[in-house]
């Protein structure tokens, strides 16, 4: 029998988290994710594994940090005034290449902005919020079933390349409630830790790579002593200046993620194929460029939708191979463009993308949408 | 496609009425629905809203514009949310709470609602039930019998709306559109 739910998009985020095993959860509690916490609080002490209530948001990721490095998948959640806090241990997950999710609601900002409204403002900030070169994968979804999924891949993919998973959705999502249907437990396979090989009081290096590019973890504190440390680290992680350590760890970190865009970035098409008009759009606000989609279709116009679910690395050739097709593209976020400087980035003729936005805490809706179209069919709006 | 605004204060249960509905759409008969709020900085005693779209496709844009019925426990949410309310909508409201103004263009069903205590809000869905065939009544009682249990006083509030369609000498009106 199906298992179906009817919940918030925060349940189905915290249903895909414990489908994905993780059992550490560190957190501070925040508007629009609290249930999140709040769920959890009640789930993780009956099944054994650790729930805590941190002092703050930065505790919250330092927490999870070491959870992950003691062997536990281990995830926070937050909102943008949180997310601001946890940018120093974000680097430091990075440079230590620590698995581990944190998810981000976003409500409107900068600073504590808009608690109980919607915003998709914090795209650049999962991308550039901590200091220094970098690679970060950030993911979204515009439905409680693709959260749910994308929840679990979270999980698979920090597992997969050793690195913090950012899961970036909006308001909208968490608060609203639709269906939900729970795959059966194994029908979404699980990155489980890649565990060393190397015996107790072998030398183990912990950031000597295989041949394919993955680094065996050992939970910390058990079999094998070793060093962990935000500075640039030898494959001992001992801390190096040595230019060719320097070179190669950056190197490494930057290209095990922006290397795979085939592995990483996930997108969803709807009525592309012959479209003269595509929308480009994620999150809820992809929700309602559906919705216009459908309505220009009725009306036989050739409108499609190509829904972005990775959006760091941003999936630059699935990008440029829809904007090949069409006519114009009009991007829909509810930023103040920030989804759309990267496809105007990528775009052979940046002329031709547009933006339909909306920055004032209301959802974008259908004729949001049209207003932008008919500007560039030269065809004006009415007052 | 059907789509109902609840509206009123905190702690008249309006939220959760809305919750129940679309629950048994989707977990009783198998349908789509969407519930969604609009989510003030108060906790108690704030205009509240929700919004119910129940479908037979998957449902893409949640909010409503144009309700084809709106139910209002309190004046406020009335004056607030009467504008979101399509033309010839549906209009459920207590007749002791909320004053209709003249130029409401709406089918008008007062009914005392509120005299129904804590379970108001549950004999209201059991008005809605009985008046626009929005959900199945009998799978309204399978959810409040899940998240209550058997012979609450939920049973007789849900049941008291259903009666109340019949006594004032309504019947079943058509509503509603397609998706």
């Amino acid at each position: 029998m199906k298992d179906i739910r009817f919940v918030q998009g925060n349940e189905a985020c915290t249903l895909g988290a414990l489908y994905a095993g993780m059992d550490f959860f560190a957190g501070y509690p925040i508007t629009p994710s609290s249930e999140i916490a709040e769920m959890l609080s009640g789930e993780l002490p009956p099944r054994g594994h650790t729930f805590i209530q941190m002092e703050d948001e930065i505790a919250s990721l330092c927490a999870v940090i070491g959870g992950s490095l003691t062997g536990k998948k281990a995830m926070t959640a937050t909102s943008g005034p949180g997310f601001s806090l946890m940018q120093e241990a974000l680097g430091y997950a990075v440079m230590t290449e620590i698995p581990c999710v944190i998810v981000n609601v976003m409500r409107g900002g900068p600073s504590t902005g808009l608690p109980t409204q919607v915003s998709q403002g914090d795209v650049n900030q999962a991308r550039w919020g901590i200091h220094g070169d970098h690679a970060i994968i950030t993911l979204t979804a515009g439905s409680h079933q693709a959260l749910f999924e994308n929840t679990v891949r979270a999980f698979n993919l920090a597992e997969t390349f050793r690195t913090p998973v950012i899961l970036l959705y909006d308001e909208l999502i968490a608060h609203m409630r639709e269906r939900l249907e729970i795959p059966p437990e194994g029908e979404i396979p699980l990155v489980e830790r890649l565990m060393t090989s190397v015996p107790r009081d072998v030398d183990y290096r912990p950031y000597l790579a295989r041949e394919d590019g993955r680094l065996p973890m050992s939970d910390f504190g058990g079999a094998h002593r070793y060093n962990v440390t935000g500075l640039y680290h030898d494959m001992w992680g001992f801390p190096s200046t040595d230019p060719s350590v320097v070179r190669g760890l950056l190197s490494h970190l930057v290209e095990k993620i922006e290397g795979r865009e085939d592995e990483l970035t996930f997108t969803r098409e709807y009525e592309i194929a012959d479209a003269e008009t595509l929308l480009i759009s994620y999150g809820s606000a992809a929700r309602t460029a559906r919705q216009a989609v459908y309505e220009a279709r009725d009306k036989g116009v050739r409108m499609g939708l190509l829904e972005l679910e990775t959006l760091w690395p941003f999936p630059e050739r699935k990008v440029r191979d829809a904007l090949g097709k069409a006519n114009e593209t009009v991007v829909v976020e509810m930023n103040l463009g920030q989804v759309f400087e990267q496809v105007r980035r990528v775009a052979r003729h940046p002329e031709r993308v547009f933006l339909a936005n909306r920055i004032d805490g209301r959802f974008i809706t259908p004729p949001d949408i049209r207003r932008v179209l008919r500007i560039i069919a030269g065809k004006g709006v009415w007052a | 496609m059907l789509k109902l605004i609840f509206t009123g204060i905190g702690g008249q249960g309006i939220i959760t009425a809305g919750i129940i509905l679309a629950e048994a759409a989707v977990l009783e008969e198998g349908r789509f629905a969407t519930q969604s709020q609009s989510y003030g900085a108060e906790a108690r005693g704030g205009l509240t809203r929700t919004d119910v779209i129940i479908s037979d496709r998957e449902v893409l844009y949640p909010k409503i514009e144009q309700a084809h019925v709106l139910a209002a426990l309190h004046q406020r949410g009335y004056t607030a949310h009467t504008g979101a309310l399509r033309p010839g909508g549906i209009l459920i409201f207590d007749e002791e709470a909320v004053k209709v103004d003249d130029k409401t263009d709406a089918r008008r069903i007062p009914m005392p609602i509120l005299e129904n205590g804590r379970g108001a809000n549950i004999t209201l869905l059991g008005i809605l039930c009985a008046l626009t065939a929005a959900v199945d009544p009998e799978a309204v009682r399978r959810i409040l019998h899940r998240r209550y249990g058997e012979g609450s006083e939920n049973d007789e509030a849900f049941d008291r709306g259903l009666s109340l369609v019949s006594e004032r000498g309504y019947s079943t009106l058509s509503v509603g559109s397609r998706p």
